[in-house]
């Protein structure tokens, strides 16, 4: 882009900018790709385990995320992603409603009558929350026919969660 | 920085005023650089609820257990394994109970006594695990039921099982 040239009594120094714009936009594209603009998901400090392992999500697999967080007022609410906060019962209804539209389902040697729902469903539960929570989204599961369930941690950590929290 | 001259009889090489571009892409970078926060990966601890739901399915719990159980009295997360009473840690051990300034029980204490029951484990039909009965009342933070859990990972306990407060009547 740039050129090069010399004349007679031009002095003038020019630079050629053209791999330090390569380099800006390389690296603009980079921060772009990994920048999370908005927050997905809620704002949950996990607990750290450091048996918890990163699991590749598998192509035909599909997996609900349950969120337990904090609300403004320090109130305790469960969502599924960052829907609207849901009671118990609302879980299971929910869960259900998800189960069949997944539609896929596996045999139950143990027993026919009970549908199995390949659904995964992945709890992320703040650290400080009641633990009351599980027994209420293992339950709502159960319900729904759902036994894949996982817990989520972080294996380490590097900062004080607590450092930007209000 | 680029200068546009005009020269008689010279059509003139076309050249871009490249400023107000690198301006631009320079604050989109800045801003990018500051807006960034990079995700740390999560893990699971995996687990498998039962197939079977209702009474039926429960297997009848063994006497041979490992039974830990978690219990908040105000804020303060008591904890026994089997019958002897965990003792609670010197200092504040995790970022949570510094935060909370309250400190929990002793997770070794845990682990040493379940490494021990399993040790001693005799199963019944020759192959099976140690079960652990996790047992925490609802109160208890989240944070040491995943500390109990990942100390049965650890010591690669598959059969664990959470104790149900009440049965729900459907």
């Amino acid at each position: 882009m740039a050129s090069k040239r010399k004349k007679k009594f031009d002095h003038g120094v020019e630079m050629d900018m053209t791999p330090m714009i390569d380099i800006v936009f390389l690296l603009i594209v980079f921060f772009m790709v990994v920048t999370e603009l908005s927050v997905q998901q809620a704002v949950v400090i996990l607990p750290v385990a450091s048996e918890a392992k990163v699991e590749e999500p598998q192509p035909d697999q599909i997996i609900l995320v349950v969120n337990v967080s904090f609300d403004k007022d320090q109130k305790q609410i469960v969502q599924l992603m960052n829907g609207s906060p849901l009671t118990p019962e609302e879980l299971v209804t929910v869960l259900k409603g998800e189960a069949a539209a997944h539609g896929k389902y596996e045999d139950n040697p143990n027993n026919p009558k009970v549908k199995l729902s390949t659904l995964h469903v992945t709890i992320r539960c703040d650290q400080g929350a009641d633990a009351g929570n599980i027994h209420k989204i293992f339950s709502a599961c159960q319900k729904a026919g759902i036994y894949q369930v996982s817990c989520s941690a972080i294996n380490d950590r590097l900062e004080d969660p607590y450092l930007d929290q209000p | 920085m680029a200068r546009r001259k005009k020269a008689k009889g010279d059509p003139g090489e076309v050249e871009t005023d490249m400023t107000s571009m690198i301006d631009v892409v320079f604050l989109l970078l800045i801003f990018f650089m500051l807006a960034t926060k990079f995700k740390m990966p999560e893990g699971t601890l995996r687990s498998y609820l039962p197939k079977n739901r209702g009474e039926s399915n429960s297997r009848p719990i063994l006497s041979e257990t490992c039974r830990i159980t978690l219990m908040s009295e105000g804020g303060q997360v008591r904890a026994w394994a089997d019958q002897s009473q965990v003792p609670l840690n010197d200092q504040l051990e995790s970022d949570y109970e510094q935060f909370t300034g309250i400190a929990g029980p002793n997770l070794n204490f845990i682990e040493d006594h379940i490494m021990a029951a399993k040790a001693s484990y005799v199963p019944l039909d020759g192959n099976g695990s140690l079960p652990v009965v996790i047992d925490f009342g609802k109160e208890v933070p989240y944070k040491y039921v995943i500390d109990v859990l990942n100390i049965c990972a650890r010591q690669e306990i598959v059969n664990i099982a959470f104790a149900q407060p009440e049965i729900p009547l459907e």
